[in-house]
């Protein structure tokens, strides 16, 4: 919640939606053969109605019901394309947007867990936690040799943007943690190489080249959405109301979706 | 289908219940009131129909069968069923000095002044005919008395085409008894 | 015209292409699946949700079936228990005529109603008295004379003041509604009364279990439920009530008034576009103002000015001159949320000097219909889902606009052919769907264009003075062989053990000289004009009842001015009215045109002979039946009274059959043996019972056909 009591990440996703839903359909319309889709859907429906007319002829029924598939599968190839044109901003969007909105910063007084995923059983041995001030660590390193991971938990005495580093073999990998409160960017995750992993994941940039480690993680707490009285994950709320907002848009401007 | 036989009282609505038993329909009636001098034959009438106004479900059981619905009852009948009204027409003299005879014979000793009885029963057929026209849902085939009683065979035959029924229109004339025409009227 | 796209291989191989990408999609989850936005939530929620609902709805209706078959027997509607045929295919071509088949088949043109001559039957069809396709067709479906169905003409006399009124049906306004100010709130939709009588023997067919398809049968508005699908047909009004109402946009000075049919709409030019309206009915909320609705659309000529974009509401599409649209959905408002929804086409006549726009008459739009056009509702909502809008005015052809010269004989024939398309799609359909039972269809086109254009078989026709030869004279045969080739696809299409029977309601002969019976009996005596007028108006403007014994109106009635009948009647029931009728009839059979010398009428009919029924009070008291080459004229028709009792018929529609029934026989073709050598129409519903093994309803007229086992003529 704001200074002012207003739920800000609920106003956000609901303004997001809402944008992305009136752009959804008019990109739709524009990348969309209208037409096509207005004749693939009254053939739905008209197979539908065959059901209902001709329910006393059992073969009518059948060869109807075969016909509903077939028309919805042409129905959802036309609606398909122009999705495949906006997919991939959207899919960019929503990434950058779940920077902020996918999780909670650390608050200060909580801890959390930093961990590390290395190569081999000598960095796996090696590997060591380098705190700034205002970070201390409650307990001693995990190891999951399962995993290859090695987990540290910390808790934030204050908050501020700290860096804390990964030792191993005598290098150092950083990864930015943020501690407070509000809509912060916040980055997962730091990878090595995995261009697509780091394109959903992380907001940071690559670990450098080496043969150590491959990723270190901070677990933000996931962020939960109140809104109309339930507590949501910003995706699925966002996805709900883009699609009203779609139907609602599709309606005032005469789409065909 | 129901089919409905209607008409002002004395209107020959009993005759034509008479004719379409012999035709081979069902009546749907009572037999509370008895043959009498008015009406020889029977008056072939269902004493619930009175309760039309207020339970109006009671025409379901005319179903498949006719049923005398005099003519204040018509404009309860409800909507939504199958019907086939048949409305007997006969002068308003004749019906009046009918009317008249039988409540004499019944020992009622208040006449009623002709000219208002006239006036009564003509703004009620008003109210009927209006009301007849506004149903577009009840097809009515409207019967002349005189005619049923001077040509029985052509009237029964009308009356068959009209129900669009199975009916005995030889029987069906055979009925009609010209000597029962009192009151004629020129 | 662009018509609705049709399935092909390379579609299907896409599809399927489409179908495996997407299985990929749903079984190999990828991060963009939470990405997937409302466009993929839209397709996928309804087409699945589609799909559910069909499948529970498949379930349902296969587990419910034997029950209803059991219910059904319970009942004791044993369908098919006695029946010599499963099927039965009945096409109607209206006005198809036998002698003009029988030259075309002579001449090769024809050679699947050959097939069915040669192999099966092909005989001359008594039609009715008068020989119209509204009663010969309520005759077709009742088995019974018009005295039993109430179907004399298609119009019928008011007897309170003489004015025409619709027989075949009766719209009037809501029975409830509430005044706030001037306004009129209705509260219900309208009322409408079926006025032709008797039972359709589809009727009969569905009550026994027997499932039918009835396209377009004329005189089945309002449609009457039954168990089975009904289109109706003739006799549906269009959005304004009338029969059909056509407008011509034009930005010319108003001329005169279109005789029939028709009003003339300004286009108002603003800059580089003009603007213009479609009249719609009358607004709801002001009823009886004669306040009409209307949609407004504009206009845009491009630089070439060879064609136009138009924009009607948000609907844009452009037109060449000369060509017509698709049809167009217009929503007429007239506020407090009434609207009433109609579809018309348009046709750009002309765009320099002056813009001309034709629209069609506006229909009741089939996908969302204001009026009740089928039996069930959604029959005409699922034909516009599946093949998209059609026209569904009864009169669907818009000869009235030829007769005015607002469309040429090209842009007519093309709205013919259209609607023609329409109808063999619907006709198919209903086949596919109807493997048991009966599929009735009947075609317009073959009425249509042999009315409006005759002039082209007849060279001496009047109207064909100034038609160049070249243009269309091959236009009937065309007609008539199109229609054979449907009849091939017909047979195609069916098994040898389904019955086809072809029939049509009447023939054809010339109409090339009018007949103004009014003029006629003024000049007689029998029918008064007031003082000082040698003539009158429409509708007896100018009679004098008090003084008139005899007038006409429609196409063929002759009535009496009886006395307690008419308001203003003079001629007593009974002895009197008799003789007048016989003194009419005898002086009225075999009149003489002295311009032709041809015989101008060639029998006059005694109702009280012909007729018999419940209903036969609201008959004409005479049938004129006008000889080959003649028709009541177009001011008789409508009441009026001119000096000419015979003069040239120069319209386009120069063909009729509304003449002495005799003359006009239509035409039965089967795909088997019939005995009987002179079938009339009124035959068919008893036969088709009597096929399908049912007992005959004993007020029938029609008498069943002896048909013989077996098909002979196979696809």
């Amino acid at each position: 919640m704001g200074s002012l009591g207003v739920n800000l990440p609920a106003l956000i996703v609901v303004g997001i939606s809402l944008v992305i839903g009136l752009l959804m359909v008019v990109l739709f319309r524009y990348t969309s053969d209208q037409d096509a889709i207005r004749i693939a859907k009254d053939h739905l429906k008209a197979h539908l109605l065959a059901l209902r007319l001709f329910q006393d002829q059992i073969p009518v029924v059948i060869r109807s019901y075969g016909r509903i598939v077939l028309a919805t599968g042409r129905y959802l190839r036309l609606a398909f394309m122009p999705l495949l044109v906006v997919i991939v901003p959207l899919t960019f969007l929503i990434v950058q947007i779940d920077r902020y909105l996918g999780s909670f910063p650390i608050k200060a007084g909580e801890s959390f867990l930093v961990s590390a995923r290395v190569t081999d059983a000598a960095a796996f041995n090696d590997a060591s936690l380098q705190l700034p001030d205002g970070l201390v660590a409650t307990a001693p390193a995990v190891h999951v040799p399962a995993e290859n991971e090695v987990v540290w938990r910390v808790m934030a005495a204050r908050e501020g943007d700290y860096v804390v580093n990964v030792q191993a073999s005598a290098q150092s990998f950083a990864k930015r943690v943020v501690v407070g409160s509000g809509l912060p960017r916040l980055s997962p995750e730091r990878l090595r190489g995995k261009f697509w992993e780091r394109l959903f994941y992380s907001a940071e940039p690559a670990l450098p080249e080496n043969n150590l480690v491959e990723a270190i993680e901070v677990q933000y707490p996931a962020r939960d959405i109140a809104f109309a009285s339930f507590q949501w994950n910003w995706i699925w709320l966002f996805f709900l109301l883009s699609l009203a907002a779609g139907f609602l848009f599709k309606s005032i401007l005469g789409i065909e979706i | 289908m129901i089919t409905i036989v209607s008409g002002l009282p004395r209107s020959g609505t009993s005759l034509m219940m008479q004719m379409l038993a012999a035709g081979g329909m069902t009546l749907l009636t009572d037999h509370e009131r008895r043959a009498d001098v008015d009406n020889p034959r029977g008056y072939c009438e269902w004493e619930p129909i009175k309760l039309l106004p207020k339970e109006p479900h009671r025409i379901d059981e005319a179903e498949g069968k006719a049923v005398k619905v005099i003519s204040q009852l018509l404009l309860s009948v409800p909507r939504g069923k199958n019907y086939k009204l048949i409305f007997m027409e006969r002068p308003l003299p004749e019906v009046l000095a009918s009317q008249d005879e039988m409540l004499k014979r019944r020992g009622s000793s208040q006449p009623v002044h002709a000219a208002l009885l006239t006036s009564a029963f003509r703004d009620h057929m008003k109210g009927v005919i209006a009301w007849l026209e506004a149903r577009e849902d009840i097809p009515v085939c409207r019967m002349g008395y005189r005619k049923v009683l001077n040509d029985p065979a052509a009237s029964a035959k009308t009356v068959r085409d009209f129900l669009e029924l199975d009916l005995d229109a030889e029987a069906m004339a055979r009925e009609v008894d010209p000597s029962l025409y009192r009151n004629r009227r020129p | 015209m662009k018509r609705r796209r049709v399935t092909t291989s390379v579609d299907r191989k896409r599809l399927a292409l489409f179908l495996a990408v997407l299985g990929i999609i749903f079984f190999f989850p990828l991060p963009s699946h939470a990405y997937a936005g409302p466009g993929a939530g839209f397709a996928v929620l309804s087409s699945f949700w589609t799909l559910f609902v069909a499948l529970l709805y498949s379930i349902y209706a296969f587990f419910v079936w034997p029950f209803r078959q059991l219910f059904r027997v319970l009942r004791k509607r044993k369908a098919y228990g006695n029946a010599q045929i499963k099927r039965g295919v009945i096409l109607g071509f209206d006005g198809m005529d036998p002698e003009l088949t029988e030259r075309f088949i002579a001449e090769g043109r024809l050679p699947n109603l050959a097939k069915l001559r040669d192999h099966g039957t092909f005989r001359k069809l008594r039609t009715t008295y008068p020989a119209i396709s509204p009663v010969a067709w309520s005759t077709f479906m009742t088995g019974v004379n018009p005295g039993k169905h109430n179907i004399y003409d298609f119009l019928a006399r008011d007897l309170s003041n003489y004015l025409p009124y619709l027989s075949s049906a009766e719209i009037k306004g809501p029975k409830r509604s509430f005044k706030i100010g001037k306004y009129t709130v209705p509260l219900g939709g309208p009322r409408i009364k079926g006025m032709r009588r008797g039972t359709p023997f589809w009727h009969w067919l569905g009550e026994a279990g027997i499932f039918c398809s009835v396209i377009r049968v004329p005189v089945t508005f309002p449609p009457e439920k039954f168990p089975g699908v009904l289109l109706s047909g003739m006799c549906v009004p269009d959005l304004k009530g009338s029969q059909g109402t056509f407008c011509l946009c034009t930005t010319r000075a108003s001329g005169d008034k279109f005789r029939e049919g028709g009003v003339r709409v300004p286009v108002e030019r603003n800059g580089s576009a003009s603007h213009s309206y479609v009249p719609g009915p009358e607004d709801p909320l002001l009823p009886g103002s004669g306040d009409e609705l209307r949609a407004s659309f504009e206009i845009r000529p491009d630089k070439t000015g060879t064609q136009a974009r138009f924009t009607v509401e948000s609907q844009n599409f452009t037109l060449k001159v000369g060509e017509y649209s698709e049809w167009i959905p217009v929503k007429f408002k007239a506020g407090a949320g009434f609207n009433a929804h109609g579809i018309c086409r348009f046709y750009l006549k002309e765009l320099s000097p002056e813009v001309e726009v034709y629209v069609t008459p506006v229909n009741i739009d089939p996908g969302r219909p204001d009026l009740p056009i089928s039996h069930p509702v959604t029959y005409s909502i699922y034909l516009a889902k599946l093949f998209g809008p059609y026209a569904t005015l009864g009169l669907a052809e818009d000869t009235w606009a030829l007769n005015e010269h607002v469309l040429d004989d090209d842009a007519f024939l093309a709205q013919c052919y259209a609607n023609h398309d329409d109808r063999e799609r619907m006709l198919f359909d209903a086949l596919e769907k109807t493997q048991q039972g009966l599929c009735a269809c009947v075609f317009d086109t073959t009425d249509r264009v042999q009315h409006m254009f005759w002039r082209y078989l007849d060279e001496d026709h009047p109207a064909a003075r100034d038609v160049p030869h070249a243009q269309h004279p091959q236009v009937i045969q065309a007609l008539y062989a199109r229609m054979d080739e449907l009849v091939g696809r017909v047979m195609k299409q069916i098994d040898d053990k389904t019955l086809l029977m072809v029939v049509s309601d009447h023939g054809f002969k010339s109409f090339a000289r009018c007949v103004n019976l009014n003029a006629w009996l003024h000049q007689n005596g029998y029918l008064a004009l007031k003082a000082g007028k040698t003539e009158s108006g429409d509708w007896f403007e100018d009679v004098d009842w008090a003084r008139t014994r005899a007038y006409t109106m429609g196409l063929n009635g002759l009535y009496l001015n009886i006395k307690g009948r008419e308001r203003e009647g003079i001629i007593e029931a009974g002895a009197d009215a008799d003789a007048l009728k016989n003194e009419l009839r005898h002086k009225l059979d075999g009149l003489v045109d002295s311009a032709s010398g041809r015989i101008g009428i060639t029998g006059v009919f005694d109702c009280d002979a012909v007729y018999a029924g419940p209903y036969v009070d609201n008959a004409p008291d005479l049938i004129v039946g006008y000889g080959d080459g003649f028709r009541a004229s177009w001011d008789s028709v409508m009441g009026k009274v001119t000096s000419l009792i015979f003069e040239d018929n120069l319209k386009a529609w120069s063909g009729d059959h509304c003449i002495d029934p005799r003359l006009v026989p239509g035409v039965l073709f089967c795909n088997r043996k019939i005995a009987e050598e002179k079938p009339g129409i009124v035959d068919v519903a008893p036969t088709i019972l009597k096929l399908f093994g049912l007992a005959l309803p004993g007020h029938l007229d029609g008498k069943p056909w002896t048909v013989a086992q077996g098909t002979i003529v196979g696809p």
